[in-house]
């Protein structure tokens, strides 16, 4: 499946992941890489709306008894030969950054940056083979190292030794990261509820709405709440306390941010009263959460 | 004077402490309103682990009685993040910690141990124990004489040093163990941390995951018994030269070199009594005893291995049959310890 609609980051990670035997698809990552949330970057350009962690792979990875190893060669040559080291020993792919080629990555580009990042799965002297968003491609070696963004020097791996936690540890362990996040935020930068009040508060003073937009689409519209209600659903016997209700409440939500894009889109502006129905509908879901992860084990 | 100009030091309180991680994210994470004794740093962040692997490009073992990244585990417990940064220059580097320095707070960085002035000569660190994995606080720059503040594990009170000499410690390729090449680390809080007993929690669970399934044969359990079954037999496998300075290399790393003795395990069998109190756990306060006797029995195998460096035919390399005794025993504790631990993390899912 291709995670057109995902980071490029996260369809990297997948596909180191999946090599190491862990098959995760959009709700997974979004659930497990603590993808509930709200992170805003005032007065940036483009806008970032972004998720509730700061490294969602890394959560994702970690959640699952992972790791994400990242990598300081000390120069790029260097960084070269240890990924070849890497890939000759240990047979999983190695996650880097390239620049975008404006073509067919165009519609991939990163919100922030104009870089994707690849998962390689062979460097050879001539030629480099990757994987991005679903499709296997194939690099002139020159081309791929010309292509390296940002610090070359960089890469990463995803360690495991293919035994993952349990299930339930996992759903558990990243609501309850989701929830003290969303709840608390961040020192320092604008994160969870108070950079959501903050957000809309700002949002009529002429934000750059196609940025919003594309920041809010890169989760697959709804700023993520419909993967969010679909990772409910499918963990449902994973949580410690029912709500059957809570999926629907967070696909509703889906719904309410939805319809704030389309707004947007048409760089109107939105209702007072929709804004604060969205805030309001957040802050239950939130305090429905915290008691599902709050709640003893009440089910076996 | 201009803003360039100005003398910075924070005010930061910086208490001596067992083992340089551990001390340097107590004292920091205090800097930044989270109160943690340096056992809760260690059973939080992981430290119940074991490393057993050959060096970088050298013919000798790493022994280490945790396994790595407690200071990336237990900023994650505590909600926070910890991102490893770094550049070439070291120039730039230093710039990239003056700003988090002015930022943030106090910056963690990474340094060769047997290249820390003072450190390196009050633990008389071997040179084949050299590693970059070694972590300092820095809490001041006077930009004027060019000398960091900087706080060290084993130092009594903060140190003003030269940032030459903090540069030639900043880079650490010669060595065996790990590198670093101007590394520090950012650090982004949240607003208000999680519950103690939570953060605690975490930290258990994801510590005993890595235990008993970690990455690969030379972390964790399954290193802990390559260790135990296997280091009776090093006087077959390593040359006499080589012998004699493994051995002592190790009995630094298990006793005396911040480990606060026993492998770790003294430290985090505090750990678990701390644990106990917060969660209401007596189970853990019985482990905690359990754990105390097997620092105990770490620590007769790192006297031997003493013994053993100084003449390569007595104490753990000796014909004694009570040596292999010791060291099945422990791992069979150790073992049992774990499984019991496990018994009680499950309980809390």
């Amino acid at each position: 499946m291709v995670l057109a609609t995902l980071p490029p980051s996260w369809n990297a990670h997948r596909h180191a992941l999946k090599v190491l035997g862990l098959d995760v698809d959009a709700v997974d990552c979004f659930g497990f890489g603590g993808g509930l949330g709200f992170l805003y970057h005032p007065g940036a350009t483009p806008l970032f709306l972004g998720f509730g962690s700061l490294d969602p792979m890394e959560d994702l990875a970690i959640t699952a008894g992972a790791w994400v190893d990242q990598k300081h060669s000390v120069d790029r040559h260097a960084a070269v030969n240890e990924m070849r080291d890497h890939l000759a020993r240990e047979k999983t792919p190695v996650i880097v950054s390239l620049s975008t080629d404006g073509g067919e990555d165009e519609e991939i580009e990163a919100v922030s940056s104009k870089r994707t990042f690849v998962s390689v799965f062979e460097l050879r002297e001539d030629r480099v083979s990757y994987q991005a968003n679903g499709s296997e491609r194939e690099l002139d070696f020159a081309a791929w190292l010309a292509r390296r963004s940002g610090d070359a020097r960089r890469w990463a791996v995803v360690i495991s030794n293919r035994r993952f936690t349990d299930v339930r540890r996992r759903v558990r362990s990243s609501l309850k990261r989701s929830v003290h996040r969303m709840t608390a935020g961040w020192r320092g930068r604008l994160g969870g509820m108070p950079a959501l009040e903050r957000f809309f508060a700002e949002l009529p003073d002429g934000l750059d709405h196609q940025a919003t937009l594309r920041a809010s689409t890169q989760l697959g519209g709804g700023l993520g709440r419909g993967l969010f209600a679909s990772f409910l659903d499918r963990y449902e016997a994973q949580l410690p306390a029912r709500d059957p209700q809570l999926a629907a409440h967070f696909r509703d939500l889906d719904s309410e941010w939805r319809t704030i894009e389309a707004i947007l889109s048409g760089r109107n502006r939105p209702d007072a009263r929709a804004l604060e129905r969205i805030t309001r509908a957040e802050a239950e879901g939130l305090e429905r959460l915290r008691r599902i992860v709050d709640a003893r084990e009440t089910r076996r | 004077m201009s803003g360039k100009d100005r003398v910075l030091s924070l005010e930061y309180r910086h208490e001596r402490g067992m083992n340089c991680t551990t001390t340097s994210m107590m004292n920091l994470l205090r800097f930044h309103g989270l109160e943690l004794t340096e056992e809760l740093c260690l059973g939080i962040g992981g430290g119940l682990g074991f490393t057993y692997l050959r060096g970088l490009n050298v013919p000798l073992y790493l022994v280490f009685g945790r396994s790595d990244d407690l200071e990336i585990n237990l900023a994650r417990a505590v909600g926070a993040q910890l991102t490893l940064c770094s550049d070439p220059d070291p120039r730039i580097a230093w710039q990239g910690v003056l700003d988090e320095l002015q930022s943030t707070g106090p910056v963690l960085l990474d340094t060769d141990v047997s290249r820390m002035p003072y450190t390196g000569r009050s633990l008389a660190w071997p040179e084949i124990g050299s590693h970059g994995g070694h972590k300092i606080v820095v809490t001041g720059w006077n930009p004027l004489t060019q000398e960091a503040e900087v706080c060290d594990y084993l130092w009594p009170r903060a140190r003003w040093i030269p940032i030459g000499e903090l540069f030639h410690a900043w880079v650490s390729e010669s060595g065996p163990m790990m590198r670093t090449h101007n590394f520090w680390y950012r650090l982004v809080l949240p607003a208000q941390y999680p519950e103690l007993g939570d953060i605690i929690r975490e930290g258990v669970q994801t510590n005993l995951f890595r235990m008993t399934q970690p990455w690969n044969k030379f972390f964790g359990i399954e290193a802990l018994k390559a260790f135990l079954s296997g280091v009776t037999g090093w006087r077959y496998t390593l040359p006499p030269e080589r012998l004699r300075a493994q051995a002592y290399s190790t009995y630094v790393a298990l006793e005396i070199g911040g480990s606060g003795k026993g492998a770790f395990r003294r430290m985090y069998a505090r750990f678990l009594k701390e644990a106990s109190e917060v969660l209401g756990e007596p189970e853990l306060g019985a482990l905690s005893e359990v754990y105390l006797e097997l620092a105990r029995r770490w620590s007769a195998v790192a006297e031997l291995l003493r013994e053993s460096s100084e003449d390569s035919e007595r104490g753990l390399f000796s014909d004694d049959p009570n040596n292999e005794t010791l060291t099945r025993e422990l791992l069979r504790g150790e073992r049992e310890a774990l499984d019991r631990l496990k018994n009680v993390a499950e309980r809390w899912d």
